[in-house]
């Protein structure tokens, strides 16, 4: 692969590829410095890109490789916060302090990485199953399994928000 | 209505396709929905807003030497050319200085009518002065004159003297 094919294939994903990786670990200036790693360690195998056939399913697992490794290493040196360690804030201060949009993208952040990359990849960047299965080494019917329980999530959660809305506005 | 209410139930289930989620999205947003799907039209906002997302900082294009080259090439040819286009331009619109002046009381005029008028009244002047000067040689040319005849009588006078 020359530059110019590397150009066309590669830099043309840097966004979606930046959404991938803020989407795996919730931090805009990590998610950068993961693609700006990921785009250099590509150019340096270039020569291997051309037998892949889906370069952009290609990439898009290699980001999500990256960003496990990277989750695990900060993990091991207790600097990155865990999966588990995600904290809630209370619903009611939530509620009252920003728009239910701002809330359902926290609420995808709050899912587990796989349920919440997954709803990502459908839903914000239009990917088949197949490709996202392909992504994230799963079946596809294990991404639509995952797929499915996590927008069952957001949807208790906006259900259980509206909630706690009608019963604020009752009271008043 | 009802088809939606089971497309929506069939999108929670993960079982709707790409062209499915399509048309659920575009009736959710088209902002003519039922009252109980009103509150998923924030989930579909949100998905919007996040394809916004772009990388801060994009990705720089990769350069090989071989287009580093060309693209030096062309950029060192480029700005030769404009260099030489604006010392064309400068050099056809330079200021046109004329050899044709004159200096008076120190400053440079070059407007010829005005010259020749100040010189016309400077030699008018000269002329003057020269002809008031002249006034008393007038005289002795008068008497010299006067004298030319007793200069014709040189027998006469030598006469008178023996």
């Amino acid at each position: 692969m020359d530059s110019i094919q590397f150009n066309t294939q590669i830099i043309a994903l840097s966004d979606k590829l930046f959404r991938l990786a803020k989407s795996i670990l919730r931090n805009s200036d990590a998610a950068q410095d993961a693609v700006q790693d990921l785009s250099l360690k590509l150019w340096e195998k270039r020569g291997k890109l051309d037998e892949i056939e889906n370069i952009q399913a290609f990439t898009m697992r290699s980001m999500r490789n990256l960003c496990l490794d990277a989750i695990r290493q900060k993990h091991n040196e207790d600097e990155f916060p865990a999966e588990l360690e995600f904290v809630e804030p209370n619903p009611h201060q939530q509620i009252e302090s920003k728009d239910l949009v701002t809330r359902i993208r926290e609420m995808i952040d709050e899912l587990p990485e796989l349920q919440r990359t997954i709803i990502r990849m459908r839903d914000v960047e239009g990917m088949e199953l197949s490709e996202i299965a392909y992504i994230t080494s799963l079946t596809e019917n294990a991404v639509s399994v995952n797929l499915s329980r996590g927008r069952q999530k957001i949807k208790d959660k906006i259900m259980k928000e509206q909630k706690i809305v009608e019963e604020t506005v009752w009271k008043r | 209505m009802e088809k939606m209410s089971e497309l929506l139930e069939k999108y929670f289930r993960g079982e709707t396709s790409l062209a499915e989620e399509k048309e659920l999205k575009k009736y959710i947003l088209s902002g003519n929905v039922e009252p109980e799907h009103v509150v998923y039209s924030s989930l579909f906002q949100a998905f919007d807003q996040e394809k916004n997302d772009n990388a801060v900082v994009p990705l720089k294009k990769i350069v090989s030497r071989n287009h580093m080259f060309r693209n030096n090439w062309v950029k060192i040819v480029s700005y030769s050319g404009i260099a030489a286009a604006l010392l064309l331009a400068l050099w056809i619109q330079r200021p046109q200085h004329s050899d044709d002046f004159a200096i008076i009381l120190g400053n440079k005029i070059e407007n010829q009518e005005y010259a020749q008028k100040y010189a016309t009244a400077k030699l008018t002047k000269v002329n003057n002065v020269l002809k008031s000067s002249m006034e008393p040689l007038q005289s002795l040319n008068d008497v010299k004159r006067s004298l030319k005849p007793l200069r014709t009588m040189p027998d006469f006078k030598s006469e008178t003297t023996e």
